[in-house]
């Protein structure tokens, strides 16, 4: 059963568009990856999952409950982006009342706290009022307040906003422990590589359509362009390679060669070995997210859609802040 | 489970504030004071010459009253060692001016059985004066019997008086003279029957002064409770756990109420006891101003709640819950006094007209002469009947608090003995009606809109 699924899920803000009909499967153990601009509706993707903004129309479905059941969220965790969190807690009586609100015994609650608190490194901080917090501190309590009830999926908005490179490694960290454990960790995030590095599948949402989902091999593969290095001494045969019909370009200390249609690296291959040649490196050359990203949102503007800040859609509650 | 954490939520809220312990220190001062309060037995020649002499002083200052001076002499109880209240007494009482002429000046000041419409009457004579000013001064005497007392002053009245018993059986209903804080004794104007002073210490400081005071501060404090909840990045929060949201905001809603209901559980639960303590007086009805107070407030925070989830704004909550309140509780005040006004207007009419021999008066002649119209006394009726009942509540929680405290007859001198205009019914349900209006607009709200 997928943990999360949608189906031509809409969304509308009076005359703007915040989902225009997406379609997605998360199934369960992955780390899922939504990617996307500001206001491209990553936020309001989850929320409605979550309940807390109603679909327009489509389906969505959470564990297999209708997006907005409220007792399928004690097996979900959450973590907002712009959480504000009541200055008047500390991070134990915080934890404490979150704990409280999905049931949890008051065994369960003085177990979890303080190793949720540890995992996240605030242990001797816990009982500090949260106003004393740095941002990434509280960033990283919002993690521990997602995960500490052991929920089935996590849902992370922008998880390691605020937050240094230490402690975003340690979120990453973080992240593929609570993976290893079975959970599904859904992440909303525009820090394209930070997602690269950690998700399994990752789909990007523009100006509210899906226009890639696949796992993170799959968009950053580059068909058809394989880089090629030759044993010391070697001169790679250009203008031979480029007489079978390849387009050979130098690429550091080897040469990229790219595939023309319907034909393979086999041939070029099989001809530098019969001239001699020792094929010392074959790398099937790939794209960072990052490239990918810009090229969908520069091929997607120049086919007509909607310039960057246009259009952007928010949700109501962000907006209004 | 989730109940009880909203309820410890809300209470640290408002503890952060430092406002619930603030309420609660000047509940224990007031405590203390109650604590300090003594009381010792007023004799009656202390009593009716304390209020003779305030005429002097009212007297002295009115260029028109010929200068009148009011007193006793004489005084003595004539089956001493009775207690006050079992006491037989034998005194003369005054009415002294420098002349004749100033006398009869200070007859038509003093006199009381004036007409209010205007009509002139003959001034009652210096001895029917003095009696009804003794007699003002100490209904309590039994059996009393006067003679006139020759004085060879032409501008003095004197009237022997003697008296066998009081109509107190009460110890506690008898006037005394409160000392503060052990030692300090108090003026005149605070001298009272115990049973008067708890009346005072229950109705005037807690239900009414302290009551408005924790009121006003609670309907400011409560009022960020809930756009605190809706805020950016809060809601969410809250509404990402396994609750829904009419369940969240009435919780909330509960959380407010439970604020005060422990506050003034705490308040009126220690005055209860302290003055219990100090003065033998437990009424079980003082205690059940907790539950009063509390649907009060009720009425109150559910209004801020709606305004709340309505503009998610704190301080359009307390503004608009304080003009509501106020509103509310002027339109139950303007009505009450019209109709009083009325009332008593029209009962010096009748008493007028058979002064003047006139039996039996046509009540459109009556009405001619209400100083406060027909239609706008009808009018403050329709809107008090149809309001939340925040002023009624106000006037039933002091009767039930007189009632559990005072003796008919100073039931009576409070005019507790009339018939209310509203009863406790009535009250409660149309106010929880508004109640439960104003909670259903929110919850529709708060389900109706995104985030």
């Amino acid at each position: 059963m997928a943990v999360v699924q949608t189906t031509d899920l809409r969304k509308t803000y009076g005359s703007i568009y915040a989902l225009r009909g997406v379609t997605l499967q998360v199934e369960p153990g992955q780390i899922f990856g939504l990617l996307g601009q500001n206001g491209a509706g990553k936020s309001t993707m989850v929320k409605i999952l979550l309940g807390i903004v109603n679909k327009t129309e489509g389906d969505a479905f959470l564990l297999g409950y209708p997006a907005g059941t409220t007792d399928v969220r004690k097996r979900v965790g959450y973590l907002p982006e712009d959480h504000a969190f009541p200055g008047y807690h500390s991070g134990i009586s915080l934890l404490d009342f979150y704990g409280r609100m999905y049931g949890m015994s008051r065994d369960e609650r003085n177990k979890r706290i303080p190793e949720a608190l540890d995992i996240v490194g605030l242990k001797k901080r816990g009982g500090d009022k949260i106003k004393t917090f740095s941002k990434g501190m509280k960033q990283r309590l919002g993690i521990a307040q997602a995960f500490f009830h052991d929920p089935e999926v996590i849902f992370l908005d922008e998880p390691t906003d605020g937050v240094d490179p230490v402690g975003r490694k340690e979120i990453r960290d973080l992240l593929q422990q609570l993976k290893s454990e079975g959970r599904t960790i859904f992440v909303n995030s525009h820090l394209l590589g930070e997602v690269e590095m950690i998700s399994d599948r990752v789909a990007i949402l523009h100006q509210g359509q899906l226009v890639k989902l696949g796992t993170v091999d799959d968009l950053t593969r580059q068909a058809g362009r394989f880089v090629l290095g030759l044993a010391p001494g070697e001169v790679f045969p250009v203008e031979a390679v480029r007489a079978l019909g390849y387009k050979v370009t130098p690429s550091g200390d080897g040469h990229e060669v790219e595939l023309p249609e319907g034909k393979t690296i086999d041939a070029v291959l099989s001809f530098l070995s019969d001239k001699g040649h020792k094929v010392r490196q074959i790398v099937e050359k790939k794209q960072t997210l990052e490239d990918v990203f810009m090229e969908m949102v520069e091929s997607s503007d120049k086919a007509g859609g909607e310039k960057r800040g246009v259009r952007v859609a928010r949700p109501v509650a962000a907006r209004r802040g | 489970m989730r109940f009880i954490a909203i309820m410890i939520d809300s209470y640290k809220e408002a503890v952060s504030g430092w406002v619930l312990q603030t309420l609660m220190i000047l509940a224990g001062l007031l405590m203390i004071f109650v604590i300090g309060l003594s009381f010792e037995p007023l004799s009656p020649e202390d009593d009716i010459d304390r209020q003779l002499r305030l005429i002097t002083l009212f007297t002295h200052n009115d260029p028109n009253a010929g200068k009148a001076e009011m007193g006793v002499e004489n005084f003595i109880q004539t089956n001493a060692p009775e207690p006050y209240m079992k006491g037989d007494y034998k005194f003369e009482a005054y009415l002294r001016t420098p002349s004749k002429e100033d006398l009869d000046k200070a007859r038509e000041v003093l006199d009381r059985n004036q007409s209010p419409f205007g009509e002139k009457l003959p001034p009652a004579s210096g001895e029917d004066i003095v009696k009804q000013y003794v007699k003002d001064s100490a209904p309590y005497l039994q059996n009393v019997t006067t003679e006139t007392v020759k004085s060879d002053k032409p501008g003095e009245v004197r009237v022997k008086f003697t008296t066998k018993g009081t109509d107190i059986d009460d110890p506690l209903a008898w006037k005394s003279k409160p000392k503060l804080f052990f030692s300090w004794t108090t003026g005149p104007i605070f001298w009272m029957s115990l049973r008067q002073a708890v009346y005072r210490v229950e109705k005037t400081m807690v239900n009414d002064i302290g009551a408005w005071l924790a009121m006003l501060i609670s309907v400011v404090v409560t009022a960020g409770f809930i756009p605190n909840m809706l805020r950016k990045g809060s809601l969410d929060l809250y509404i990402a756990k396994p609750i829904g949201r009419i369940e969240l905001l009435l919780y909330k809603y509960v959380g407010g109420l439970t604020f005060v209901f422990l506050l003034a559980a705490f308040t009126v639960g220690g005055v209860w006891l302290v003055v219990g303590l100090r003065t033998g007086v437990w009424s079980p009805n003082f205690l059940v101003t907790i539950f009063v107070l509390t649907f009060y407030f009720a009425i109150l925070y559910a209004i801020s709640t709606a305004m709340a989830v309505l503009t998610r704004s704190t301080l359009v909550a307390i503004l608009v819950t304080i003009l509501v309140w106020g509103l509310v509780y002027g339109i139950g005040f303007a009505h009450d006094t019209c109709e009083t006004i009325n009332k008593e207007s029209k009962k010096n009419f009748v008493k007028l007209k058979k002064q003047q021999g006139q039996e039996g008066v046509n009540p459109e002649d009556a009405k001619a002469v209400q100083p406060v119209p027909e239609w706008v006394e009808n009018g403050l009726y329709a809107a008090r009947k149809v309001l939340p009942r925040t002023y009624d509540t106000d006037v039933l929680s002091g009767r039930l608090i007189a009632k559990g405290v005072l003796t008919d007859k100073e039931m009576k001198d409070k005019k507790y003995d009339e018939e209310p205009s509203s009863d406790w019914p009535e009250v409660l349900i149309v106010s929880f009606l508004h109640i439960a209006g104003l909670m259903a607009l929110a919850c529709w709200r708060i389900t109706s809109r995104d985030g």
